[in-house]
Parts: structure tokens; sequence; C-alpha cells
């Protein structure tokens, strides 16, 4: 076997996995803490953006590999 | 014939399923809107897959092994075909197609037109036959060139033995056939009749052959949308070494210029028409005011794809003619990167001057100024094209062949069409000109003046490298003056009579604006007949012309390295770069393509 | 997106091919960004950001986890078959299926509501049918393709050696989960 890694990131299958947990529980929190923020704020579209962005974010990065575009997906 | 055939029967059988479940799940009847709609979409996957892309593609899908269909000579044309050149004489021939029907429409209009009254149509089917005339002719310059040379060329010029994703390029030209019949067949329910804009609310509220309209024109967004992904992906992963950024042929820079607009802006297209089809068929308000929705909106949504649009248009006609320049006057492109610069600023800051189509719109006040600014400074990206142009034509060594003649024309009327948009894009100005044909002859100088004059001169300059004969120099010459001149005569009278407060999309005007309207009627059938010319040289030069040489203008760029017409995979063998695309008499420079494996001649 | 001036070489190994899909796909992505940020602009230019009193927001959050769930099953599937887990990807493929569904019958239930208190004809009920019609339309399509990949890959045919199927209709329904990201605050909660 040649050292290759697979395209959806470095580390071995269960370093991927946990790190696949960790993403999703950090979406879960922002997501309850922002759910939280909208029902007791009056006009929380500002409070609100840095939520979605950080999500967005970590979607972007760890579930979509969006840094994969630059190298191809692997080497 | 038979993918043809197929595709036709699986798009009827589709069209009858999607009308039918309509109609069992819905309370429209058969023939209804939301039946149009379903119908349409079912169709459309029918006739795609019977066409072939079950074949190719589908049977991927589901553990079949694809089966490509191949075929010889004219046969090629008709089917699913996935090489980049089959694919750009597709589109060409279509595009000219329609663009022959668009412009017979446009004579019927020009008819009426002729006397103050009304005397050939109703004004209800005046209204009509001009929205089919603008929605065709939008068509034809959205994808004429970019479809047709923009399939056809950029693998070529970048070293390609194809496009990125040659099966999304197939599908998206097979797209096209049914957007065109179900266009020319909403008058049989009721045809459209709100322009090719489909301002609301007349658009929510005329017949049911607007609906045709939209699910049409969405889908020919769907396939722009394709084509300019492949073209953008292929000029980023495809380009052969040695050809880097600053080696590209200028026509493809502009090509990946439009082709980002196309990608993008585009979806607000869909995004418009789809509003409508919602308050049309699913009760929504977006554009009722009962409801709390705005029709203002739509303006809004609408035009923030319909302005980058012209610029859809007219950037890969300016890179057309670029390219005819600098090989004609064989000298290299004046301020190349200066013009690279200009074309993604064009579609940069294109992209955010769309309410100047606006300014009487009741839209608010404020956004009037920073509006009129923006648009103006769209004038100085598109001032160095035209130095560009200029110099390089300065001093050059000019070959008076069709294409040159033709960019000397697109550098008169496009200037007439950028000059005459200064005046609408002052609020003030455009508060007296807005609706007017003002207007009319403004966008017919920037869009057949730009865009169609382009893609003639590029028809004319590629027809050898296209067909392998040569097309006859004395009748294109006759063709392209004849049709410049009557389209000076057509249109400057249009500017006066707009002037003078005729309304635009209006069957009827004001009775001293008579005789200037029948002088341009005239000139209009004239400058018509011009086309006689051109269909019959083309035609008879594809069967009989000379047998042209693998490179019978001389010029430097990939395209014309390889036999006309070129091999199936574009290139002998993979091709590499040397020095640049347009380094005429340039003492020393290497020559643009490094190795020729098999050497043509 | 490449950089650099050099282009890719030629030659087509699976390598080029795949950095050819990936940027082909991001690139459908940005394309429906703007399909999205039509909808969700003209949302905020009609009704700005009110919403109704009669939004059920337990239900609404509840859809926003299913999503979040069938991400990282998502993202399970993925992983596993880039390491020739094949049963896992079974697994995590239908686990993403059933939530999707989930999620397309939690819709079902919502627009039943929604129909009585803010029906389409309201200012509101015309942007949330739109958007979530419009999200629950690329739920089914991304439903379809996982369907696909699963039907495909049930003898192991993909695993790392194939794994670009696979990812690409994974990112695709991490899109359509992104995608929400954003049209949840939009819709119930700014
Ligand atoms: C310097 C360049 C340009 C400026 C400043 C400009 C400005 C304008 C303005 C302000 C209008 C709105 C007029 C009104 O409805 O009252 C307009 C209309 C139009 N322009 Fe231009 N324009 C320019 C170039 C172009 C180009 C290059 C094209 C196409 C290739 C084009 C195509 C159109 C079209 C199609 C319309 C009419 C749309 C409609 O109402 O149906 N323009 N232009
Ligand atoms: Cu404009």
């Amino acid at each position: 076997m040649t050292a290759v890694t697979p395209a959806t990131g470095p580390g071995t299958y269960n370093d991927r996995v946990r790190l696949g947990w960790i993403t999703a529980a950090l979406l879960a929190v922002l997501t309850l803490i922002e759910y939280a923020v909208a029902i007791n704020v009056e006009n929380p579209l500002i409070l609100l953006l840095p939520f979605v962005l950080a999500k967005g974010a970590l979607i972007m990065d760890f579930f979509m590999h969006i840094r994969k575009l630059k190298t191809g997906g692997d080497h | 014939m038979w993918p043809l055939i197929r595709g036709t029967l699986s798009g009827i059988v589709g069209y009858m399923v999607g009308a039918l479940i309509a109609t069992l799940t819905t309370t429209s009847t058969f023939s209804g809107e939301f039946a149009l709609v379903l119908g349409f979409v079912f169709g459309l996957l029918g006739w795609l897959f019977g066409i072939g892309m079950w074949n190719a593609w589908g049977r991927e899908w589901v553990g079949l092994t694809p089966k490509t269909e191949k075929a010889e000579g004219w046969r090629r044309y008709l089917r699913f075909n996935t090489d980049h050149k089959v694919i750009g004489a597709q589109y060409l021939v279509t595009m000219l197609i329609v663009f022959l029907l668009a412009g017979l429409v446009a004579m019927a209009m020009r008819a009426e037109l002729a006397s103050p009254g009304q005397n050939l149509f109703t004004a209800d089917v005046y209204n009509k036959v001009m929205s089919m005339h603008g929605i065709l002719m939008i068509a034809v310059a959205v994808a004429g060139i970019l479809g047709a040379f923009g399939n056809y060329l950029v693998p070529l010029m970048i070293g390609a033995d194809d496009m990125a994703f040659p099966r999304i390029n197939a599908l998206g030209y097979w797209m096209v056939p049914p957007v065109a019949i179900a266009l020319l067949a909403a008058p049989l329910v009721g045809s459209f009749d709100a322009g090719w804009t489909a301002y609301p609310p007349l658009s929510v509220l005329n017949g049911d052959g607007q609906v045709l309209f939209n699910v049409a024109v969405i889908a020919f967004g769907l396939s722009s949308i394709l084509g300019g992904l492949n073209i953008v992906a292929t000029v980023i992963t495809m380009r052969a070494p040695g050809m880097t950024w600053s080696k590209l042929p200028i026509f493809v820079w502009a090509a990946f210029a439009a082709s980002i607009l196309s990608l993008t802006v585009t979806q607000f297209f869909a995004a418009s028409l789809i509003m409508i089809l919602l308050d049309r068929i699913a009760g929504t308000t977006w554009f009722g005011a009962p409801g709390g929705g705005t029709a203002l909106l739509y303006e809004h949504v609408f035009w923030f794809y319909s302005h980058p649009a012209v610029y859809i248009m007219v950037l890969p006609g300016m890179g057309v003619i670029l390219e005819i320049i600098s090989h004609f006057s064989r000298k290299p492109l004046f301020a190349y990167k200066a013009v690279v610069v200009s074309f993604l600023s064009i579609a940069g800051i294109g992209s955010v001057v769309w309410a100047h189509h606006m300014f009487t719109s009741g839209m608010a006040q404020n956004l009037e100024g920073p509006f009129m600014a923006l648009t103006e400074a769209v004038s100085i990206p598109t001032g160095v094209i035209f130095l560009a142009a200029v110099g390089t034509l300065w001093r050059g060594k000019l070959w008076f062949q069709t294409p040159l003649l033709l960019a000397f024309f697109w550098i008169f009327q496009f200037l007439i069409g950028g000059i005459t948009g200064v005046f609408l894009a002052d609020f003030v100005t455009d508060l007296s000109l807005h609706d007017t044909y003002f207007v009319v002859a403004h966008f017919h100088y920037t869009i057949v003046g730009g865009s169609i004059f382009a893609l003639m001169a590029g028809t004319f300059y590629w027809f050898p490298k296209v067909t392998g004969r040569m097309y006859n120099e004395k009748l294109g010459k006759i063709f392209a003056t004849w049709f410049f001149v009557f389209f000076q005569l057509t249109f400057i009278p249009l500017f006066w009579v707009g002037l003078n407060g005729m309304n635009r999309r209006v069957a009827t005007y004001q009775d001293n604006l008579g005789g200037v309207n029948r002088f341009a009627s005239m000139m209009a059938m004239i400058m018509g007949l011009s086309f006689v010319l051109f269909v019959v040289n083309l035609l008879w030069s594809a069967k009989f012309g000379p047998v042209a040489p693998a490179n019978p203008w001389n010029a430097r760029t990939l395209e014309w390295q390889v036999s006309s017409p070129p091999p199936e995979h574009n290139f002998p063998s993979p091709p590499s770069v040397d020095g640049g695309p347009y380094d005429y008499g340039v003492v020393g420079a290497p020559t643009h393509l490094r190795e020729v494996a098999d050497p043509v001649g | 997106m490449t950089t650099s001036a050099e282009p890719i070489q030629h030659g087509a190994g699976p390598s080029r091919q795949r950095r050819i899909n990936q940027l082909g796909l991001w690139l459908f992505f940005a394309s429906e960004t703007f399909l999205f940020g039509a909808f969700i602009s003209s949302r905020f230019i009609t009704s700005q950001t009110s919403t109704p009193e009669d939004l059920n927001q337990a239900l609404a959050l509840a859809l926003t986890i299913v999503l979040l769930l069938s991400s990282i099953s998502a993202y399970l599937a993925e992983t596993a078959n880039a390491h020739d887990d094949h049963r896992g990807f079974r697994i995590y493929t239908v686990a993403t299926i059933t939530l999707g569904a989930l999620f397309l019958g939690g819709v079902a239930l919502e627009w039943k509501e929604a129909l009585e208190y803010f029906p389409p004809g309201t200012i509101y009920g015309t942007a949330f049918f739109s958007l979530v019609g419009l999200h629950a339309f690329h739920v089914l399509t991304g439903l379809i393709a996982l369907a696909v990949i699963l039907f495909l890959g049930k003898e192991g045919r993909f695993g790392s050696k194939d794994s670009w199927p696979v990812e690409g209709v994974i990112k695709y329904w991490h899109f359509v989960d992104l995608a929400w990201v954003i049209i949840y605050p939009t819709l119930y909660l700014f």
C-alpha cells in the first residue's frame, strides 16, 4: 500500500470519524444557542449573523472539504 | 435520424405523463397552466433521455455501461454527440435559424409600424408578435457566440481535446430545441404579450402562453448556466502546458468573463420567472399588491440578471472582434493585459448597475445617483476595449477580408450604442427617453452592432476551419456592406422618432411620425433581404467552395495549426505552447504552438 | 480554484479528472447560491424579517436538528467509503436517506399547519412556501442521488479506488444543509 491519504482528509479512519462528530457537536451547540438568542432577543438579526457564518464555515471546511479544491483531493 | 425520432416520441410521452399527473393531482385541466408546466418538465426530460442522454449517461446511474452511438457525416449532428466541435456547429446553425426566424417576425412588426394607425395587426396581436421577436433575439444574442464559438473554439484555442464536461455540454445544447418549440408553440395556448421582460402584473394576469414562456426561458437559462460552467471549468483546468493565463487568446478571456456571468446571475432570471409561476399557479403573492407583494421586486430580480446579460451578449463579441483585428492587421494585440482587466471589470461593475433600467419605476430616489454613477463607470473599461481595437489597427498592415470589414462596422456601431447609453444612464434625461424608440435604437446598436455583427464576423472568420472550405469573399463583402448601410438607415431614424416621443411596444403612434417610420420600415426590409446573400453564400460555399488550407489567414492561434476541419480529438498529439498568440512581426518571437507532432498545411 | 500560472499537466489521470469534477461541482454550488440568494433577498425586500405568531418554532428546530444529523451520517458514509468500509457506507447512507425522508415528512406536517395560519396568499406565506419548497425540492433531488449511489455501491463498487461519485453526492447533500443554515434563521429567527 502506498501512503495515499484518502480524499476526505489525512489521519486514520477513527481520527476522521471523531473529527466528524466533533464538527456535528459544534454545529448542534451553535444551533441551540442561536435558537435561544433568537427566542429571547428582539430583532436578533445582527446577533445571529455570526452563528450563520460560523456554521457555514464549519460545514464548508469539515464536511465539504473546500480546501481540497486547491490540491485536488489526493496526495 | 433515429435518435431524433426517439427523442421526439419520448418527449411527447413525457409531456402527456406530466400533464396527466397535473390533471389528476390538482384542479388543473389537461391544457391548464400547471399541466403546461409539468408537461414541459417531463417532456423535456423525455426528449433528453430519448435523444441519447439515457444511452450516453443515464445507463451509468442504474449500473449499466453507457453506450455511445457512433455516426458519420451529417448524422453526427443529429444526435447526442459530446464532441465540442459538433456542439459548436449545432449551436451555430440553430442560432442562425432562430435569428432568421426572429428577423422575419421583425419584418412583420415594421410592416405594422410603417404607418401610424392600426393596419396589419390588432394592438393585442402586435404585442404578442413583438414579445416573440424580443425573446427569440435575446436568446440568439445570449447563446449565439458563446454557444457556437465558445464551444467550438475554447478547447481548440487552449490546446485541449474537449471541454471539461463533454456530456453536460451536449445536454446543454439539446435543451435548446424544446425551448424554441415551446416558445413557438405558445400561440396555441394564448401567446405571451408581456415583452421579453415579462413584467408583472401583466405577466401574472395574461394568457396561458406566458406559462410556456416562463418554463421555456427557465430551461434556456439552465442550458446557459451549464454552458458557462463548462467554459469556466475548461479554461481553468484544461489548458495545454505552457498556455499560461497571460497567453490565452483574447477570445478565450472574453468567453471566460461572460461565462462567469452566465454561470451566476442567470439564476436571478430563473428566480423571477419562478416567482411569476408561483403567483399564477400556487397562489403566492410576490407581485400582487393586494396580498402585500410588489411588482417592483420583479424589476430588481429580473434586471439583476438582465443587465449583466447584455455583457454576456457583448463580451464574447468583443473577444471575436479583437481576435480578428489582431490577425488581420498583422500586429500584436494592443494593451492585452488592460483588455483582460477590462473584461473582468466590465463583468464585475456590470453586475451592480441594474437599476438604471428602473429610473421611472418608482424605486427609492436616493438610489438613482449611485446607479447612474456606477453605470457610467462601466464606460471606462469599455473605452479601453475601443482603444485596444484602434491601437491594434493603428499602422497595421490591414488585410481587408470580410471579417475585418465587419470588425470595422462593429467599432462604429458599438460606439454609437455606448454613447447613447450614457444619455439613458443619466436619470434626468432618461425620464423622457425611457420606453421610447430611443431605447430601442440604443439596444439595437449595442446588441446587433455589438453581438450580431461579431457573430457574423466570426462566422466568416472561422468558416474555413469549421467546414474545410472557403466562403465567397466578394459576396461576403457585399453582404457585410449591405447589412451595415441599411442597418444605419433603419435605426438612426429610430433615435429621432424616440426623441420625438414615440413609445416602444405599442402598435400605433403619433401621426406626424409616419413619414420617418415608413422610411425606417422600408430600410428594414432591404436590410432583411441582405440575409439572402448571407445564407446563399454560406450554404453554397460549404458544399462547393474551394477547399480551405489549414491556416488560410496565416494566424498564430492554435485552432489554425490543425487541419480544417480539425481531427476528432483536435490535436494529433498533446500540444504545448511557447510564444504569445499575437506576436505578429515581433522579431525572434517563438511560435505560439511549440511542437507540431504532425505538421499540416 | 487553481491560482498557479502553470496549467495542470496533460494526461488523463484519475486525479486530474477528480480535480475537474470537484471544480465543476463547486461552480455549480456557486450558481445555486445565486438562486437561493434571489429568493432569500426577495424575502427581506417584501416582508423584511417579520414572522407570524403561529410559526411552529419547535417543529422548525426539530427539522434543523434532523438535517444536521443527516449531515453527520452523510459524512460518516463518505468517510467509511473512503476507507473501504463498505458495510459502514451502506449503513450510514441508509441512515442519511431515512433522516432526509424524515425531514421531508416534517415539512409536509409543517405545511399542513401553515396552510391554515399563513397561506401562500399572505406575504410571509409567500416567502415561506417558496423558500421551504425550493429547499425541499433540493432535498428530494439529494435523496434520489443518495439512493442511486446506495444502489450502485451495494457490491462495494466505490471504495477508495473510485470514491468520487460518493463524495460528489455527499457534498451536494452538505450543500443542501448549508442552504438550510441560512434559510432557517431567514424564515424563523431573524
Ligand atoms: C456604455 C454602455 C451602456 C450604457 C451606459 C447603457 C445604458 C442603458 C440604459 C440606462 C438603459 C435603460 C433605458 C431605459 O429603459 O430607459 C439601457 C437599455 C438597454 N440597453 Fe444599454 N447601455 C450600455 C450598453 C449596452 C450594451 C453593451 C448592451 C447590449 C449588448 C445594452 C443593451 C440594452 C438593452 C437590451 C436595453 C433595453 C432593455 C429593455 O428595456 O428592454 N446596453 N441601456
Ligand atoms: Cu442595463
